[in-house]
């Protein structure tokens, strides 16, 4: 097996496993350690020592280049350093966060998935009544975050039903639990809180046409929790997953039209409510992602805990 | 903080909690975390 190297430095994350000797690009997540033991590569680890991070979350700073069609390991590698006062070790969940090509958020509100569907009558913004082919599927929740109406809009390049992805979206109660209307003959009326916003992308007549597809968005994992939530051990412990494809995620697979992405770690969110004393804190190093032949390509924990990295 | 489940997933929504787009995060969590909570 080849490893794929992407870079001068093991993997894409810059300073992943402290090779500049500081915390460039996870300032702010606690410090470093050197403490021989408790780092793996390059005499020294990232070092989450903020007693008080209970839950809180840390987004690196670099933004990470990505091509979805490709095939990458993500591996974190962790260890507890100081349980927490009522013996708690190190816990919260590693991942990532998705970012368009224009390095924007991709909040899964954007996505198409829920209640797509098309225009049966041309819409102009202001309007605050939309008829649509079919609104069954569209969310009836009584909470704000799952009643979001989405427009894909003709004409652009990266907001569109074919790219699954759209930032034409109202707020969070777009429309009213009750504001949908099953008329009969193929058509349904959706009833918006505010008059449909104007977001360009009309036609001659300053209209969305008939057949424009519109959706359902809904809230749901904030981020993509990659590695899941673990009680990190007091030993050296590798999280890893291989991350390949768009979809509707808030796992391992990229969310759809990810140009980039950032790590994210939930600081100790496992023990959030356990506040009476110092929270525990724990070690961080061998950050690795990066593309591999495939699936079945993945680099051993043997490589991933090593001090191989450069 | 709201425990909420959608779809079978169980999330807590952290009001004082914020994505990029200064939504409230939606954190999953086990459905025993969410059935002793609520």
């Amino acid at each position: 097996m080849s490893l794929i190297y992407n870079r001068r430095t093991t993997g894409l994350f810059e300073n992943g496993a402290m090779q500049k000797g500081d915390d460039t690009n996870f300032s702010g997540f606690g410090s470093t350690r050197t403490v021989s033991g408790d780092y793996l590569s390059n005499g020294r680890s990232l070092y989450m020592n903020n007693v008080n991070a209970r839950g809180s979350g840390f987004i690196g700073a670099q933004y990470i280049p990505v091509d979805t069609s490709k095939v990458y390991q993500l591996a974190y590698s962790v260890k507890t350093i100081t349980q927490s006062y009522n013996s708690r070790n190190g816990s919260g969940h590693l991942g990532y966060v998705c970012y368009d090509e224009n390095k924007s958020f991709i909040d899964l509100r954007s996505l198409r998935h829920y209640g797509f569907t098309t225009l049966t009558r041309a819409a102009s913004p202001g309007d605050t009544t939309i008829y649509v082919a079919d609104a069954s599927g569209w969310s009836t929740s009584t909470s704000s975050h799952q009643r979001i109406f989405q427009l894909f809009p003709t004409g652009h390049s990266l907001y569109s039903a074919a790219n699954y992805y759209t930032q034409f979206k109202t707020g969070n109660n777009g429309y009213p639990s009750n504001g949908l209307t099953d008329l009969g003959g193929g058509e349904w009326s959706i009833t918006l809180n505010s008059g449909l916003p104007d977001w360009g992308y009309t036609d001659a007549n300053g209209e969305y046409p008939i057949g424009t597809n519109v959706g359902n968005g809904r809230a749901g994992g904030t981020y993509n929790y990659a590695l899941g939530a673990p009680v990190y051990p007091q030993t050296w412990t590798t999280y890893s997953a291989t991350c390949t494809g768009t979809g509707r995620s808030s796992g391992a697979q990229f969310r759809y039209m990810t140009k980039f992405i950032r790590f994210m770690n939930l600081r100790n969110y496992n023990y959030r409510t356990e506040n009476a004393g110092n929270a525990a804190l724990y070690v961080i190093d061998n950050l690795f992602f990066g593309e591999i032949p495939s699936t079945s390509d993945t680099l051993p924990t043997s490589f991933l805990q090593s001090d191989r990295f450069r | 903080m709201e425990y909420i489940e959608i779809d079978g997933e169980y999330f807590v929504i952290h009001e004082d909690e914020t994505d990029p787009n200064g939504e409230p995060l939606f954190v999953p969590i086990t459905q025993e975390e969410y059935e002793a909570n609520t």
